[in-house]
């Protein structure tokens, strides 16, 4: 019999089906993840105001051994690195995974049990570390026992990912997959060989501290970075209907970040007792990471222009494109950090904190929390309660990171400049510094306000409280009952 | 330079898994272009849309404070329907 072709509605109808029968699939283990991450969120948060506050009232919580500070700040960085932006990470990967292999999710429970292990060994090293069992390794200050959690919660999630892949009904790969794919490639990778060389078989010398950086640097160049820039080409893209700028350009950019961000940690090692070739190689593909961020940036402002006034009614819209032009800059000012002259002066200051922070959370936070308003409706079916929660949410986030790096950068400079002068007392930087310490915990207080009204989105959304009558019908099981 | 036994095998390590780094990327890019990934890139560019969500339609509007989004979208089939009858 031969098969009539099917109308303009019907086929309407078989896209929408096909895409509400994914992310009905993806519900449980996605949910999870995204849940898990908020809850970590918070925690990180609150971690992270505590030792704020702790820069210019040093007693603040003093007699509480846990909270002491060598330990709120490495429970606030493993927290939020680990707990919040890892598990947002994989959750909105998973999803943007299995809808641009046009595929349903496949073996759940794989996912359920990988974040449940993330979630135990975010527990036992947080445990760990407020009873002093920090290994003061940065961003790997977890205890040794921790890392086999999350190294077994990752080779199920790649497992997953080889298998979904394997099975995917869209033969050509976008953009995004190829970064998630490489993401969720280097990352295992990074973090097993990191630790096997500084915790279970540790080499001698400034190997050690060599490793570190690469560890610590790749943790946002190579599984944060893809994750974002990646997320971000679907988004933006998707939100406002209107294909990407140029997509040659998304796969230079792709192939060049692949080719040059892995040398750029040493960087941070400038005056460090490591061989100067080493460093200077490491200059030079900080330098050459200009390539891929110019070709990002290009792409993502020629694919928006024309639409930015979308930004009034998208929330996605608004966190990503703010988290893409973070992504710039914080980008640019990476690669000229790294040059010596500049080094010379920022390193060992809040100059450095003030960029990390616009990585992490003026980049890669704002691009989640952009992803995480645009799957979590689709997933529960449910419109956010309130639009005003976002908004409060949306400008409490871009002022907090906003005063964030502005006090740091500008306090930072300074006090690079009064430690290069063998002429101030180091009494003298620290008294100067004051003013910029306090306007890093009014950031941070900003930011934390701002992931309590998240999280009251996401809890209120999970629970089923939602808007009657939606006004965007972004919904297929809405649009088309009885579909799925 | 005199390097002891668990330095060498450091060493090696480093130097198997960089060689499996670059092994890796070298694949991933020998796959891409066996299968053609990179002959239609204007097709792979519009993949993300569909018949439902085609390019043109906005596909988040959660600020919009008015029902003008489902009047846009309405409008929009029924623009699609007159085209295509």
């Amino acid at each position: 019999m031969t098969e009539l072709p099917l109308s303009s509605e019907e086929v309407r109808r078989q896209a929408a089906a096909e895409r509400a029968a994914i992310d009905a699939s993806c519900r449980g283990p996605v949910l999870w993840f995204l849940a898990s991450a908020t809850f970590w969120l918070l925690v990180g948060s609150v971690m992270g105001v505590i030792t704020a506050i702790k820069f210019t009232h040093p007693d603040f919580l003093g007699h509480i051994a846990e909270l002491t500070f060598g330990r709120t700040r490495m429970m606030h960085l493993d927290i939020v690195a680990y707990g919040w932006m890892s598990m947002a990470g994989i959750g909105i990967s998973v999803w943007l995974m299995c809808r641009l292999s046009r595929a349903e999710l496949i073996a759940p429970g794989w996912l359920k049990a990988a974040c449940a292990l993330w979630n135990v060994g975010v527990l036992v090293g947080v445990a760990g570390l407020s009873h002093g069992s920090g290994t003061s390794v940065e961003w790997l200050e977890f205890p040794p026992y921790v890392p086999p959690f999350f190294i077994a919660s990752l080779a199920l999630v790649v497992a997953w990912t080889v298998t979904s892949f394997s099975r995917r009904r869209e033969p050509h790969l976008y953009v995004t997959q190829w970064y998630l794919l490489a993401a969720l490639f280097w990352f295992p990778w990074l973090y097993t060989v990191a630790n096997l060389m500084i915790h279970w078989v540790p080499a001698t010398g400034v190997v050690q501290s060599a490793t570190n950086w690469w560890f610590a640097h790749n943790f946002l160049g190579l599984w944060l970075t893809p994750i974002g820039v990646g997320a971000a080409y679907y988004f933006i893209p998707k939100v406002i209907g209107r294909p990407v700028y140029s997509y040659h350009l998304s796969l230079i950019g792709f192939w060049t970040l692949a080719l040059f961000y892995a040398w750029a940690g040493m960087h941070h090692l400038i005056g460090g007792p490591v061989p100067a070739w080493l460093v200077t190689a490491s200059v030079v593909g900080s330098m050459m990471m200009f390539i891929p961020v110019i070709a990002v940036a290009v792409n993502h402002h020629f694919t928006m222009v024309g639409h930015f006034h979308l930004l009034r009614f998208s929330p996605t819209l608004r966190f990503v494109v703010f988290g893409a032009m973070a992504y710039t800059l914080v980008s640019f000012q990476g690669s000229l950090e790294a040059l010596r002259v500049m080094n010379q002066v920022t390193h060992f200051t809040d100059y450095t904190v003030g960029h990390a922070h616009l990585g992490v959370y003026g980049f890669f936070s704002m691009i989640s929390f952009g992803a995480i308003y645009y799957i979590v409706p689709r997933l529960t079916g449910r419109e956010w309660v309130s639009p005003f929660l976002i908004a409060v949410h949306f400008w409490s986030s871009a002022l907090g990171i906003t005063v964030y790096f502005v006090g740091l950068t500008i306090g930072g400079w300074f006090q690079g400049q009064m430690m290069n002068d063998p002429n101030v007392l180091f009494a003298e930087k620290t008294a100067f510094s004051e003013p910029y310490w306090f306007a890093r915990t009014i950031g941070g207080c900003l930011m934390t306000l701002g992931h309590f009204v998240f999280a009251l989105s996401v809890v209120l959304n999970l629970l089923g409280w939602s808007r009657q009558k939606p006004k965007a019908r972004f919904s297929d099981v809405q649009r088309y009952p009885g579909e799925t | 330079m005199n390097l002891s036994d668990f330095d060498l095998a450091v060493v090696l390590v480093m130097l198997a898994s960089g060689a499996a780094f670059a092994t890796a990327a070298a694949l991933a890019l020998g796959w891409a272009f066996r299968t053609g990934q990179f002959e239609n890139t204007q097709r792979d560019a519009e993949s993300i849309f569909d018949a439902d969500e085609p390019i043109g339609h906005v596909t988040d509007e959660t600020f919009r404070t008015s029902e003008s989004a489902e009047d846009d979208h309405n409008q929009a089939v029924d623009n699609e329907s007159s085209q295509h009858p």
